[in-house]
């Protein structure tokens, strides 16, 4: 094919030189030679018209000057002499004109000669133009094989990555199973450790248990020897905590006393679920135990100088931690009933105070401020600035305290971190008025001013369940609203004066309790969750249960 | 080789055959080689009325015929009334179509051609109907093509066909340049004794 | 293809300045007639563009002429050939314009074939045409045209309408298949000597394409002994094809609107000198 296209380049070019040599350079010429011949044609024949003419009038002047009209015929003859003498003037002219045509079609020939040399320049120039034409065309032709070439490695590449990114999902698969089969593992793993460790405990029983019967047969022996005992001491060594199997929904007031000379802000059961203390407005602390269907007063403690806002038990029930609106906080003994610490510190009143282990105690105030005290030193160890009034907290693990606050967020603080910052927060819709741990310490049930409970999940660190209720309104900054024992129900009072339970997995109202004539400030649970008793902003103190 | 056309051999073999039997009845047919091709040549002499000749062309051309088979010119008719023509035809063969055409020239005493025109109006009765419409494709001035010079041509583009059904309808073997000739002859006076049909 | 369409069109606009001389002995009047120039396309016939010259020139002759006929260097041109032909055969690098005499006496009669009117030329014109469709199709192509499309054909050559006449021509040069030529019509000339015309295949019998080369030896048998290729040009429309052209392709694209390839050899000697 190429060299197809090379004769025929040849031929086109041999005929385009030809057109060009042999017709362009005339096609002018010729025309022009045509029309001026034409022209000098026409001229021609107006010439023998004309000369005809002058024959005619010469005819005419002789026949006139025959007739005798000499002098008019001798002056036409005159002007018509002029006239001929004019035209023969004409004529002459035209001849030069022809001349200058002659010498016109001269001059063209010689430009025509230099244009022949022209075109024959341009001819060599155009020849090296198509032969560089052809090189630059090869060159762009090896250009695009090698584009053609680039652009297929380019594809294979692009397959190949795309291959390797299939192999990667593949092997992410794997890897995710992988894990999931390791997680599986661990949890199996954990699982026989929780065996190991339930082994191990039933060992231990076994063995205290073989203690035991030694001691009992000691004891025996020692009854033998009759020896006199000492009754009371037995309920004070011998501590047992309550147990709940299940906690029931108590449905009516099995007992109403009034408690303190003025608003009760505070009730709480001790760990064994025998006792319940009371703290209020007048100051005081009052113990009670329920017994054969009436409240029977077991002591009060005294020392606070204003009205006393939260109660605690230590672990063992052994003492009892009260805070107080004089910016203070107190722990008495049980047993003997004496004031035996006094922690001051805070610059507003306390509005919270627990046991974090049993040498330390954990405070918040209205001073936006959490303090933790060593009871063995007897001092603050730690101030930590919440940054907002502190209305509750409740301690975990010994070292975790979560606080409640008036800027409606929860915060989480680690007390063997750094103290001014806090691990965690949670913003709620209202400002927190109460919190209380689930006895399994996953839950936390939270209490708001905007009229409602959450509960929330602390693995999750969310809000699980809301609990709400058709007239449920939250009295005053400090309504507490607790857990049953098994985490079945909720509690709280309203400001109504009615006691509201709720079924925490169904997220409904269980029962409204109706006996208080005031707004309910606080609650507590039997630990062994057969009863529940509740304070009010009367005097009152009512317990509750089902039978 | 399409049907009606045939070879330069064949022309050759049977433009030989032709001269050989011309020879035997003294037909003044002769072989000439020109340009190494051989072609088949008559020169003959005839006389024709000039005016007046509608009616009587073809008689005449006939008694001409006898007159020049015979060589008797002393028998001519008036001269004022016709004049004598000299007829040279010749037999060329023609590769393009592959069949024989007939190149012809009448010239006068003079030795001047005679014009196209009048060379028309000299064609038989019959062929004037046929002239009027196709005489430019019929007969014109072509150029010789072994030599150079103008001659009178028969055009041969119709030769072909005309001749395969001439062979298609006959039962025997024809001779091809001799049915060919008196077919296309009489048309510019040429004529072809029967002899060269029946002596195969 | 584009560019076998662009090399008819060349072909097509091909002209040749011609200066036409009454000659000096048959001048009857007294003024000088002077020159006549045309430029003429080299595919058409003396007797379709001389009608001015002859206009101009029979003011200054005998009234009592003869028919009018040209010559170039003692040569009278038979008006049968296309000009290009006559021009690569006897001007073929003589100066421009080429100066041919025109004549109104002494017709050569054994020379030149007479034309009596234009349709004696579309007469010769189409027995060529009809002749070289005999040699490329038996005769097919033409025959199967109406009597509109020859009329169109010879039209589209005196009208010098290219587009025209090769709507028509491009079927008689139709090269493929069943259509392929059987031979190619062609004629080489040589001054002096009569046209030689030959039957050539375009194809041998192995289906390779014969080229200019093969076309030219077997047309001239004595192309070599005479050493022919040294000595003349070959030459045709003007230009002077390489020998390895194919002669199927020349065929459909050199040849003269009769359909012929006219191939001249023109002397090297002589128009070198």
């Amino acid at each position: 094919m190429a060299t197809d296209t090379n004769w025929k380049r040849d031929l086109l070019n041999q005929i385009q030189r030809r057109n060009r040599k042999q017709s362009y350079p005339f096609i002018h010429l010729i025309q022009t030679n045509n029309k001026l011949q034409e022209i000098a044609s026409s001229l021609h024949l107006k010439n023998v018209q004309l000369q005809v003419e002058i024959e005619r009038l010469k005819e005419e002047s002789i026949s006139s000057h025959v007739r005798g009209d000499g002098v008019v015929s001798i002056a036409t003859t005159h002007q018509l002499e002029q006239k001929l003498f004019k035209l023969q003037e004409e004529l002459t002219e035209m001849h030069k004109k022809r001349g200058e045509n002659a010498q016109q079609i001269i001059d063209l020939n010689a430009l025509l000669q230099e244009k022949e040399k022209e075109i024959q320049h341009k001819d060599t120039m155009i020849s090296s133009m198509v032969e560089t034409n052809v090189t630059l065309k090869q060159s762009k032709k090896a250009l695009e094989f090698s584009i053609a070439e680039l652009e297929a490695t380019n594809q294979m590449l692009k397959d190949e990555h795309q291959a390797l990114q299939m192999a990667f999902t593949a092997l992410e698969e794997r890897y995710r199973k992988t894990q999931e089969d390791n997680s599986d593992l661990i949890q199996r793993w954990m699982e026989q450790k929780a065996k190991d460790a339930d082994r191990m405990n039933a060992e231990n029983a076994d063995f205290i248990k073989a203690r035991q019967q030694r001691l009992a047969k000691d004891l025996e022996e020692a009854a033998k020897e009759q020896v006199p005992v000492d009754l009371d001491k037995g309920p004070v060594d011998g501590y047992i905590p309550a147990v709940c199997v299940m906690a029931s929904v108590p449905s009516r007031a099995q007992c109403v006393f009034d408690a303190h000379e003025g608003e009760v802000y505070s009730v709480q059961w001790n760990a064994m679920g025998s006792f319940f203390a009371s703290g209020g407005a007048d100051r005081k602390i009052k113990l009670w135990e329920y017994h054969n269907g009436v409240c029977e007063s077991r002591g009060t403690l005294v020392g606070s100088n204003a009205g006393i806002t939260s109660l605690d038990y230590s672990q063992d029930d052994s003492m009892l931690l009260g805070a107080s609106n004089d910016f203070a906080s107190r722990i008495w003994t049980v047993v003997d009933q004496r004031l035996r610490h006094t922690l001051t510190g805070h610059s507003g009143k306390v509005l919270s105070a627990k046991f974090l282990t049993e040498g330390k105690v954990v405070s918040g105030s209205h001073d936006r401020t959490l303090k933790i005290w060593d009871l063995v030193s007897k001092s603050c160890v730690k101030t930590i600035f919440a940054g907002s009034s502190c209305n509750d907290l409740v301690t975990l693990y010994g070292a975790s305290i979560i606080s409640g606050h008036f800027d409606k967020r929860i915060r989480f603080w680690d007390t063997r971190g750094p103290a001014d910052s806090s691990i965690n927060e949670i913003l709620l819709q209202g400002r927190l008025t109460s919190l209380a741990l689930a006895s399994d310490k996953n839950q936390l049930l939270c209490c708001t001013r905007d009229d409602c409970l959450k509960i929330i999940d602390l693995r999750m660190n969310q809000v699980s369940c809301t609990l709400t209720a058709d007239g449920f309104k939250v009295g005053c900054d400090w309504s507490r609203a607790v857990f049953s024992p098994d985490r079945e129900y909720a509690a709280a009072g309203s400001g109504d004066g009615h006691l509201f339970v709720w079924n925490v997995s169904k997220a409904k109202v269980e029962k409204i309790l109706k006996e208080h004539s005031h707004a309910v400030v606080a609650c507590s649970w039997n630990p062994s969750g057969v009863s529940l008793v509740s304070c009010e902003k009367g005097k009152k103190v009512v317990l509750w249960s089902d039978f | 080789m399409a049907a009606g056309s045939i070879s330069r051999d064949e022309f050759q073999s049977l433009v030989k055959k032709f001269v050989d039997i011309s020879n035997k009845i003294d037909d003044k047919w002769h072989l000439v080689t020109a340009s190494s091709s051989t072609y088949m040549l008559k020169k003959m002499l005839a006389t024709t009325v000039c005016c007046n000749r509608l009616e009587n062309i073809s008689n005449q051309m006939v008694s001409d015929m006898e007159i020049e088979s015979l060589e008797d010119v002393s028998c001519m008719p008036d001269v004022s009334e016709s004049k004598t023509l000299t007829y040279e035809y010749h037999v060329v063969y023609n590769e393009s179509y592959a069949v024989p055409v007939l190149y012809f020239n009448i010239f006068t005493n003079d030795g001047r051609l005679l014009p196209l025109d009048e060379v028309w109006s000299q064609c038989p009765t019959h062929y004037q109907t046929h002239l009027k419409d196709n005489k430019w494709s019929t007969l014109t001035q072509q150029e010789h093509p072994l030599l150079g010079r103008p001659f009178l041509q028969l055009h041969p583009c119709h030769t072909a066909d005309f001749m395969a059904q001439v062979i298609s309808k006959s039962s025997q073997k024809i001779n091809y340049l001799a049915c060919w000739l008196s077919t296309v002859g009489p048309m510019v006076g040429l004529n072809i004794p029967s002899d060269y049909m029946c002596k195969d | 293809m584009a560019d076998d369409r662009e090399i008819l069109r060349e072909l097509w606009d091909g002209k040749i300045p011609v200066s036409f001389q009454l000659a000096q002995e048959e001048i009857y009047t007294v003024e000088q007639p002077d020159p006549f120039f045309l430029l003429v396309p080299r595919l058409t016939y003396f007797p379709l563009v001389t009608d001015k010259v002859y206009r101009h020139m029979v003011k200054h002759v005998d009234p009592d002429h003869g028919e009018m006929w040209l010559e170039f260097d003692n040569q009278p041109l038979k008006w049968h050939y296309p000009i290009g032909v006559l021009y690569d055969l006897y001007g073929y690098q003589s100066e421009l314009p080429w100066t041919l005499t025109v004549h109104f006496k002494n017709f050569p009669e054994d020379e030149l074939l007479h034309c009596p009117s234009k349709e004696a030329v579309e007469s010769h014109f189409m027995s060529v045409v009809k002749e070289a469709d005999a040699l490329k199709h038996r005769g097919q192509a033409i025959n199967n045209m109406q009597k509109k499309d020859h009329k169109a054909l010879w039209t589209g050559l005196m009208n010098d309408k290219f587009d025209q006449f090769w709507s028509v021509n491009k079927k008689l040069m139709e090269n493929s298949g069943e259509d392929a030529f059987k031979s190619v019509p062609f004629r080489i000339y040589q001054m002096d000597q009569i046209p030689v015309q030959k039957l050539f295949k375009p194809v041998d019998d192995n289906g390779e394409n014969l080229t200019l080369k093969n076309l030219l030896s077997i047309a001239l048998p004595d192309l070599e002994e005479k050493g022919i290729l040294s000595r003349y040009r070959v030459v045709t429309q003007g230009i002077e094809p390489p020998l390895d052209v194919p002669v199927g392709w020349m065929s459909e694209h050199l040849s003269y609107p009769d359909n012929f390839l006219h191939i001249c050899l023109v002397s090297r000697g002589h128009s070198e000198s």
